[in-house]
């Protein structure tokens, strides 16, 4: 007989002092009711835990995600190269939504589009247009393509092009206008589609030429080397701006175009370090599309949230979102605003935590976590909480505070459900009202109830 | 958590009993002491089958020696083995039982044997299971000595193709007796070895020999393995083929065809 | 309100450093509103536009700018130098970049930390206990459930899954067990030897491996299944389960069942694996016909105590002698005289229990000898007790019961209702004899016979007012090896006058004998 007893303690905790005490070993489970005390959630995940089906089908699906290689190749008209892209769609962040129902910043924003677009030439005329169905809006998820905040992409917008070599699929992502008043967080007035104008002609002219010269960017290449240069490339994108404008500019200067149109184009980017957020959002998705849709696989591929709810997609959920209200986000504010100002949680660029970045990478970018008052002790910690919840690590994105290991990658929604930890997520936070812009920024949680959500379905499916 | 899946497991392994300790760890394998003393082997992805052997699927720039260390407890709970220290897991419910079948066709001409056995060093030629077996059991350099893994290579044939043969009886016998004398590896392969189980690169060979498959690309194989296990095995096995066929060994290829 | 502002040139830091700079300034009293910012365009803009700032500045983007609106000219001054003390921080010196391990949040999450574990041991709510209970099997562990409240489907369901996996569940209401010598729940030290144990019931579990000990032998294994393993819902799953793995465990030679009888389905297919499984098996089935009980390698027995001797004797190889167990030590002239000192109106028993198997046992015996004792939970519904809180007649009741324990520790733990009642019985005029248990070992009070003396000393007092002198009898079920000191608590009783016997049927029998001498003299 082995003279010792290790056991794994859940409920009163003197127990397990007893049992060492008595000359055995245990170790105390933190417990707390799964699925915030949801008992049919409870019951439905434990027939997932370890297994042998999921797990099998998650190796798929990881594997898949981590030899996705996304290069950004081009850039073309939305109109034109989104998949199953109407003449008259409006594609938003986030999962699907009335367009009635929509929160300030995407109404605007939508409103701006349309009048972008030339369908009407005031907001009167505008929203008859989406009254009477003439133009309808769809999650830019549903096209293969991402937009962070509002993320509204129309037919004669640029969306630049990323393919993940590994596998052929593609995905969209329109450009960044910049800080301030900008379509993204609704504002809709003329200087802003003079802008999106000049993005779709001059700057998306200069993008083509420079793209086509360079035959394609790796991608993931400059977002690991933004990782080591204090970037989450989420929240922080400064470093992978100046990695891709570093790559472009060369190739733009060969192009042989007008040197002003050029110029202001470098300008332009280089003027806003939130530039390379978009290419980041769309490797990610790139990156995980490839792992979506293996059967039975609890991986998720999506977090995306469209200013009312939050929802994720699920690999072995099919196109199913599991979704909820979006929580309102407490962070720091700058001058003047504070949380009664705040939009609830918006933008498709959640995809980055889902790719393990952003939030997941806070030990790359300890600026970040003085958002909630920690020290760099604190992001380390984060990014390591993210360990238990995950398939894996991230091959290629390493982080030297983790000891040059990859960030936590792969979120298994069973592990989110069971553990309790729920995803954390870097963000900028929008004003509530239209075209006011961004007020500050914080770190939130993926909510539960998306994950509880998807469990059920997922133990559905499996029983089918 | 480093989390691979094993998609082929040796006939040996009792799942139910993996839990020990980490004894020895290489680039491409590890090997595990489980708590009855036997040794079982992980491998990575393409790595031959082996009777106690895990074969992982794993990625190409994996490599055991830069992930985990000798000493590590190893258990296994509900299919999935835990390494203590190292955080990594290796899932076995998927994993297929590798059944090695041979199934002799025909067998090997003298002038085959005769060719392949062209010289070789008389020590070699003159082994007497009953004299010999003592004199090679832990002796030459290697993890694997050299004289264990000729003493391996000479039991397949006798344990595959004649087991009544008195060559075989003898050899298990001797072998059983003295394999205390080595170390813990080569205790296993021998051990294993007299109750027929081999590993595949030596099966492939002797399926080859029997008319099964290409004889010099089987022998290529068997010759890597190791760095000079290989060689050891491929011998032993040979000379194992000629003596259960009762072919002589100390004609040339030329007095054969003479004769 | 007042506004002023500072530039402090050439310094940089970042704006979410900035923004908690901001933050902090803006809590402290007397500030209206604070900033501090690169003085970028952009940046100036948002202050002015706050209100911050009256008119535009020249813009340096690597100057410090900070912004403040306060109530006077001091709290803005405190603010500045709150401001430029925080600039100038060094970097917090417990940042050592090793955030400690996050405690484990899940049994999997445990696992991974703790590979080597073999045993979940599960007491949380019943109604998440079952589904934790199922992820530990899944994950490769045995499961022990201390939690109740879980429904009988989940139970068999849970059973049967282990059954599929080779894996052993141990409840649930199950608060008693000892593998590889380490006690779980409320359990005892007791030596290790090859007499392995299967028991529905806690106290039963205790009580043999307490006196098999007491014996000179020792315990390999013993296995607890909930209190509701036999019954034919469940179909004795575990105690199956329990009878297999204790067959082939090369510890154990000795096999000991202990629970209530099964049904007769159930008994039977007990009893064939009893009988098939190679070694032989003690039955204490409490409250069987001891005839129906037979079988190849069976030994019937009808008390815990002769459970244990059994064992005891079989695991020395001796051939179990046929004959009873004594009754117990007390010489029948002691009997005697303790039956004249009660006083005439005394004629009754009252048996206040921790342990439910206990006062079970207690109520058999005593029915056999007596007659039929009122309970909370009788033998026989006809003798159910009109108020659980007060005895009539002759009474055993098990104050571990739930319509005792609701809302409050069990007794083991906590003594104050059982204190209660001895006081109450004491100050009933027809009380004779006050039978009590004391159970020690892990999980119980530091100190259950030091309480009970106290409350005895109490009550003796009260008795003695009305002319009475109740006879206490106990035991103690427990081990020299315990941590409250066998000996010590079996000393304390006696000092206080009580009669301690070495087992539960040995003080019941006692207390027959005293009821039956008081019935002779009267």
């Amino acid at each position: 007989m082995s003279d010792t007893l290790n056991v794994i303690n859940v409920g009163l905790s003197s127990f397990a002092d007893a049992v060492t005490g008595a000359g055995g070993q245990a170790i105390n489970v933190n417990w707390r009711p799964p699925a915030d005390g949801d008992i049919d959630v409870g019951n439905a995940l434990a027939g997932l835990v370890n297994n042998q089906i999921i797990d099998a089908a998650n190796r798929i699906a990881f594997d898949k995600y981590l030899n996705a290689q996304p290069v950004l190749e081009g850039i073309g008209r939305a109109g034109d190269v989104l998949p199953s892209m109407g003449e008259r769609t409006i594609l938003h962040a986030g999962p699907p939504i009335d367009w009635q129902e929509v929160c300030k910043p995407v109404h605007g924003a939508i409103i701006g589009a349309i009048l972008y677009e030339g369908w009407a030439s005031d907001e009167k005329t505008a929203t008859e247009l989406l009254k009477s169905g003439e133009v309808t809006i769809d999650p830019c998820h549903h096209h293969s393509a991402v937009g962070p905040m509002a993320g509204i992409t129309s037919p004669s917008m640029p969306v630049l092009i990323v393919t993940n070599t590994t596998d052929g699929n593609k995905a969209f992502t329109n450009l960044n206008e910049g800080l301030g008043k900008v379509l993204r967080f609704g504002a809709n007035s003329e200087d802003v589609i003079k802008r999106l104008k000049w993005m779709q002609t001059t700057l998306a002219d200069v993008l083509n030429a420079a793209l086509s010269s360079a035959e394609g960017i790796d991608v993931k290449t400059i977002m690991a080397q933004a990782l080591y240069m204090g970037d989450e490339v989420h929240n922080r994108n400064a470093a992978a701006t100046g990695l891709l404008l570093k790559q472009l500019v060369p190739h733009a200067l060969r192009a042989k175009m007008d040197a002003d149109d050029v110029a202001t184009a470098i300008e332009f980017i280089a003027g806003n370090d939130h530039f390379f957020l978009n290419v980041s959002m769309a490797a990610c998705k790139a990156m995980l599309d490839a792992a979506h849709g293996v059967s039975n696989s609890s991986m998720v591929t999506a977090m995306a949230r469209n200013g009312v709810e939050f929802g994720i997609r699920v690999s072995g959920c099919g196109d199913q979102w599991f979704t909820t209200p979006a929580p309102i986000v407490d962070g720091l504010y700058f001058p003047g605003y504070s949380i009664e100002d705040a939009a609830p949680d918006l933008g498709d660029s959640a995809i980055t935590e889902t790719a393990g970045i952003g939030g997941f990478a806070m030990a790359a970018s300890p600026a970040i976590v003085q958002f909630v008052g920690g020290t760099p002790a604190d992001a380390i910690a984060r990014s390591k909480e993210m360990l238990p919840i995950t398939l894996g690590r991230n091959n290629a994105l390493t982080i030297p505070a983790l000891n040059f290991n990859g960030t936590a990658a792969g979120i298994d929604i069973r592990k989110v459900v069971d553990t309790g930890i729920q995803p954390i997520i870097n963000t900028g936070i929008a004003h509530k009202d239209a075209g006011v812009g961004q007020i500050g920024a914080g770190i939130t949680r993926a909510p539960m109830a998306c994950f509880t959500k998807a469990v059920l379905a997922l133990a559905k499916g499996i029983s089918a | 958590m480093t989390s691979f899946a094993a998609y082929s497991i040796g006939p040996l392994l009792n799942l139910s009993n993996i839990e020990g300790m980490v004894s020895g760890v290489y680039n491409q394998t590890l090997n595990i002491q489980l708590l009855d003393r036997s040794l079982i082997t992980c491998a990575m992805s393409n790595y031959f089958d082996m009777p106690r052997g895990i074969i992982c699927k794993t990625p190409d720039d994996f490599r055991f020696n830069k992930k985990l260390q000798g000493g590590e407890k190893v258990y296994c709970r509900g299919g999935i083995v835990r390494f203590a220290e190292s955080k990594l897991k290796i899932d076995l419910r998927c994993a297929s039982v590798w059944t090695p079948e041979l199934e002799p066709n025909s067998p090997p001409s003298e002038i085959l044997l005769a060719n392949l056995l062209e010289n070789t060093n008389s020590e070699f030629l003159d082994f007497d299971p009953e004299i010999s077996v003592r004199n090679f059991i832990g002796r030459g350099p290697g993890l694997t000595p050299e004289g264990d893994d000729f003493l391996v290579g000479l039991l397949a044939a006798p344990m595959l193709v004649a087991p009544s043969h008195p060559f075989g009886r003898t050899m298990a016998a001797e072998v059983t007796k003295y394999v205390p004398l080595t170390n813990d590896i080569s205790r296993q392969m021998l051990s294993d070895a007299t109750l027929g189980y081999f590993i595949k690169p030596i099966i492939d060979v002797m399926a080859a020999l029997y008319g099964n498959g290409d004889i010099e690309s089987a022998m290529r194989k068997l010759n890597s393995v190791g760095s000079s296990s290989g060689a050891a095995m491929t011998l032993g096995v040979v000379m194992g083929v000629a003596r259960v066929e009762n072919h002589s060994l100390n004609m040339t290829p030329n007095q054969i065809r003479a004769a | 309100m007042k506004s002023q502002q500072k530039i402090l040139p050439n310094i940089y830091r970042d704006s979410v450093a900035l923004m908690q700079i901001s933050s902090k300034l803006c809590d402290l009293p007397g500030v209206i509103q604070a900033s501090a910012i690169m003085a970028t365009a952009a940046n100036i803009e948002l202050l002015l536009e706050a209100g911050l700032i009256k008119k535009a500045i020249e813009p340096a983007p690597n100057d410090l700018l900070i912004a403040i609106q306060g109530d006077d000219d001091k709290s803005i001054a405190v603010a500045f130098d709150q401001a430029e003390e925080k600039l100038n921080e060094a970097p917090s010196t417990t940042s050592n970049g090793n955030a400690a391990a996050l405690a484990p949040q899940s049994i999997e999450m445990a696992l991974d930390e703790f590979p080597e574990a073999q045993l979940a041991l599960i007491s949380c709510p019943g109604e998440y206990a079952g589904a934790e209970a199922k992820k530990a099997l899944q994950l490769g562990l045995d499961v022990m459930i201390f939690s109740d409240n879980v429904s009988f489907e989940d139970e068999r369901a849970l059973k049967e899954l282990a059954i599929d996996l080779d894996k052993l569940v141990m409840g649930p209401d199950c608060g008693t067990a000892i593998l590889n010598g380490v006690p779980l729940g409320f359990a005892n030290v007791v030596a290790k030897g090859d007499i392995g144990i299967v028991a529905a019931s806690g106290t039963g579990l205790q009580q043999v491996s307490c006196l098999v000990d007491q014996l000179g032998a020792g315990i390999s294994q013993a296995i607890g299944t909930g209190g509701r393993d036999l019954n034919a819902k469940i179909g004795g799953l575990s105690m199956l389960k329990g009878i297999l793995t204790l067959s082939q465990d090369s510890d154990t030679k000795v096999i000991v069942l202990v629970s209530k009888p099964p049904s007769s389905e159930i008994a039977e297919k007990v009893l064939a694996e009893a009988s098939t499984c190679g070694k032989p098996v003690v039955v204490n089935f409490l409250g069987a016909d001891l005839a129906t009980l037979k079988g190849e390698n069976i030994y019937p027995v009808e008390t815990l105590e002769e459970a244990a001797h059994t064992a005891a004797q079989l695991s020395k190889e001796d051939t179990p002698s046929s004959g009873p167990l004594p009754r117990h030590s007390v010489k029948p002239a002691e009997i005697k005289k303790i039956a004249q000192t009660l006083s005439d109106s005394q004629k009754y028993v009252r048996g206040l229990y921790s342990g439910g198997t206990f006062s079970y046992e207690a109520m058999l015996l005593l029915d056999q000898e007596i007659g039929p004792m009122n309970s909370s939970s009788p033998l026989n519904a006809e003798h159910k007790l009109n108020d659980i809180w007060s005895s009539t007649g002759n009474t055993i009741i098990d104050l571990g019961d739930d319509l005792f324990t609701r809302g409050r520790p069990h007794p083991m733990i906590d003594h104050r209702l059982r204190n209660d009642r001895i006081l109450q019985e004491a100050e009933d005029p027809e009380t004779a004899v006050i039978l009590l248990d004391v159970v020690i070992g892990h999980g119980s009070h530091n100190d259950p016979a030091g309480e009970m003396v106290a409350s005895i000393k109490t009550a003796r007092k009260a008795a003695n007012k009305i002319g009475n002198n109740p006879a206490f009898v106990t035991f103690v079920c427990g081990t020299h090896g315990d941590p409250q000191n066998f000996a010590a608590q079996e000393n304390k009783l006696r000092d206080a006058g009580a009669i301690v016997l070495e087992s539960n049927a040995q003080a019941v029998r006692l207390t027959s004998d005293i009821l039956l001498a008081v019935g002779e003299t009267k």
